[in-house]
């Protein structure tokens, strides 16, 4: 079995290097990243392009080219009768797909590794020189009041300073909401003496490793509106453990925005970091200090490697063209070339839609859910059954294709964030064995009950 | 089964259907014959007889719609049977940008030829079927007659011990169906068993000890070319450095006994004339 599944693989690799497959998604993946090359002056822009939409230029030009080529890759050879060769050896259909399979995958694999290593160099000289530092995220529970309440409250002052008519005015309404959220951005907020404020960070898309360092950057306000200078304490906690990691004795000399270096060794596996600023003045004399919702502190830790987070992403998008490959062979062995691009083509398109309804379907579910009482109950049961059976389908099919419809991997890329190694493992686990089996199973039963005129 | 018997066909039946899986076409209509190992076995009949459908039920690529088919004891879809059938189809479908090493090694791989097994294996096939100049040279750029060949050679890979050859030399020219006559009388010598299919009458007389004639998928005659062609009523003598002087006393002897006789000397078929010109009739 294993001889005649590499004879078929050599086969499909010979079949995609010998047409003109091979080259043409080459030469079109070059032209992309040529086009990206020096566009943009800017570092992120040129970084956002070559590490977001180059791969998921590619990888849509890829996955025509990879179902094109499969569906082409058997259903020509019955059609053209080149596969009653195959059919009358002794070998077991699976092994025919597989093979087929294989082969298609690994000549795709060469042509991707070829382009992602252009695309790297491409992006590496781009954002060579910048820092390699990332801003963490603030977690939500260590603010004390949320953005949407501070903003309510600020939305009713304006109301009431107004004299209540700016409500009825939309266009002033419009303008006072957009100065609101300015302000807000730029917001402080008095810290008392003696007091103590707590912010927590994520650092789960971060893979520290030890050795390294994060940054902290702080600014703060005194009374009197000036940057910087209050007496106090920063305190760096990993939170899991909650050990100390650091701490800095503050003096009011410091001026402007201030940095911070903290060694990574005993934040290493932590998933949360934890930064405690104390207002070390007298509670009787000594004065509030203004801290900002937002940009008083904040912390950046060294980004994923650019290269394992290039090399994570590839594997994901090997892996759905792995799944277009499978279903490219599977309904070339069941239908004519052009019915069989015409099916496989209508499918990944429903699922693609089918994954974007199940999201809404959830968003509407769980924030609007409405009961139906009486007569309404009754006739809307039909409608409703329908529905949950769509929903039902759809969060199926959501399942399978969420691993790259929401985010991962490309907006990772985009983002600097490590790409989480879990679900690079279990996206290659579902679309290089689970699908592949299923599609094979479903393709070699088709084979072997088809005849050869 | 007897076991001198490697094939086995009753009441074969083979109907195509349309969309409708309406019956369109009665391709092959309640046959029955055995081929005997060693054999070598003529399927005869004008195009659309059935002949190429028969061949086709009989490796498994059809399914018949009645009747039984049984291959070296196996029904045909058997896996393990397809490793000891070789098979030539009635064109030869290569893969174009593969050359004939290629292709060879292809298939070897398929019927779990390992390495150097195989490496020698495809050398000796080639140079059987004259391509071991054009063994490197992509099979798309081949003639009809040199693609012919290297589906000659692939249906010789797995030395197979039924070989089912259709048309095998439709589209070779003289040399090359001379080839592959004296290719069927070497493995008939090998005792392999050779299927063959043709409308070819010579082709199936020079080589064939059996035949089934078929005729609109049903079968005409059936039995030993021999006692088949035989005319019970004739004599033949052919008769070797006799002076023609002594041509009138047999022809007196043969009238007085009532018989009829014609004279004259006997004409080369063309194919032979041509071949001996050639240096290829041994």
């Amino acid at each position: 079995m294993i001889l005649s599944i590499l004879a078929t693989t050599k086969l499909a690799i010979k079949q995609c290097f010998k047409t003109c497959y091979a080259w043409l998604l080459l030469v079109l993946s070059i032209f992309c990243i040529a086009g990206a090359i020096g566009r943009g002056s800017e570092l992120a822009m040129v970084r956002q392009i070559s590490l977001c939409w180059l791969p998921l230029a590619i990888v849509v030009i890829f996955g025509v080219g990879i179902l094109w080529m499969g569906c082409s890759s058997i259903a020509n050879d019955i059609e053209e009768k080149r596969f009653i060769g195959t059919a009358v050896a002794p070998v077991k259909k699976s092994s025919v797909w597989i093979g087929r399979w294989l082969g298609l995958v690994l000549s795709t694999a060469l042509l991707l590794a070829i382009v992602f290593f252009m695309i790297g160099i491409n992006g590496k000289l781009a954002v060579g020189s910048e820092r390699p530092h990332d801003k963490l995220e603030l977690l939500p529970e260590s603010r004390e009041q949320t953005i949407n309440e501070i903003y309510e409250q600020m939305l009713i002052d304006a109301s009431r300073d107004a004299g209540g008519e700016f409500v009825q005015n939309k266009e002033q309404k419009l303008e006072t909401m957009k100065e609101l959220k300015r302000q807000l951005s730029w917001q402080y907020f008095p810290l008392a003496a003696g007091a103590a404020r707590t912010w927590d960070f994520s650092l789960e898309s971060f893979s520290l490793k030890p050795q390294e360092k994060i940054y902290l950057k702080l600014a703060f306000l005194s009374m009197s509106g000036t940057t910087g200078g209050a007496d106090g304490m920063l305190k760096i906690y990993n939170k899991n453990k909650n050990e100390l990691v650091a701490e800095f004795e503050m003096s009011s000399d410091a001026r402007g925005n201030v940095y911070y270096e903290i060694s990574t060794d005993k934040l290493v596996g932590a998933s949360t970091v934890r930064v405690v600023f104390e207002n070390a003045s007298e509670q009787a004399e000594g004065s509030s200090v203004l801290i900002g919702y937002e940009e008083s502190l904040e912390v950046f830790a060294p980004i994923g490697g650019f290269w394992q987070n290039l090399f994570y992403a590839y594997l994901m998008c090997l892996g759905l063209l792995s799944i277009m490959a499978a279903m490219g062979i599977s309904f070339g062995m069941q239908y004519s070339f052009p019915v069989a691009i015409f099916s496989a083509f209508v499918v990944m398109l429903m699922l693609v839609i089918a994954s974007g309804n199940a999201i809404n379907e959830y968003d509407s579910e769980s924030s609007c859910g409405h009961k139906h009482n009486g007569e309404e109950e009754k006739t809307a049961l039909y409608s409703e059954i329908v529905r949950k059976s769509a929903q039902g389908v759809s969060s199926a099919v959501h399942y399978i294709t969420s691993a790259f419809i929401d985010e991962e991997p490309l907006s990772k890329l985009g983002s600097n964030r490590t790409i989480s190694e879990s679900k690079v493992f279990e996206w290659s686990v579902i679309s290089f064995i689970i699908i592949p089996f299923f599609l094979c199973i479903i393709g070699s039963v088709v084979l072997s009950k088809k005849e050869y005129k | 089964m007897d076991n001198s018997q490697v094939i086995k066909v009753e009441n074969l039946e083979k109907v195509f259907k349309d969309f409708w899986l309406r019956p369109k076409t009665r391709a092959v209509d309640g046959i029955s014959f055995s081929v005997n190992k060693g054999e070598v076995f003529g399927l005869l009949g004008p195009n659309g007889s059935g002949k190429s459908t028969t061949i086709k039920l009989l490796l498994g690529l059809l399914r018949p719609t009645g009747g039984t088919v049984s291959v070296l004891g196996h029904a045909p879809t058997h896996t393990a049977t397809k490793q000891r059938i070789g098979y030539l189809p009635e064109l030869s479908y290569l893969y174009k940008y593969l050359t004939p090493r290629e292709t060879l090694r292809y298939y070897a791989g398929l019927f779990g030829i390992k390495g150097k097994q195989a490496d020698e294996r495809i050398e000796l096939l080639l140079s059987q079927v004259g391509l071991s100049a054009a063994a490197d040279r992509a099979v798309g750029e081949f003639s009809k007659g040199m693609a012919r060949r290297v589906g000659l050679a692939q249906a010789l890979l797995n030395d197979p011990e039924i070989v089912v050859l259709d048309e095998p030399t439709s589209g070779l020219d003289p040399v090359g169906r001379y080839d592959v006559k004296q290719l069927i009388k070497q493995l008939a010598k090998q005792g392999k068993t050779v299927l063959l299919s043709s409308h070819l009458l010579s082709e199936i007389e020079d080589v064939c000890t059996s035949v089934v004639i078929l005729s609109q998928g049903k079968i005409i005659a059936q039995g030993d070319l021999y006692k088949i062609l035989a005319e019970q009523d004739r004599v033949q003598l052919d008769i070797e450095g006799m002076s023609l002087d002594a041509l009138p006393k047999i022809a007196e002897q043969i009238t007085e006994a009532g018989g009829k006789f014609k004279a004259g000397h006997p004409r080369m078929p063309l194919e032979e004339y041509f071949l001996k010109k050639l240096g290829k009739n041994k």
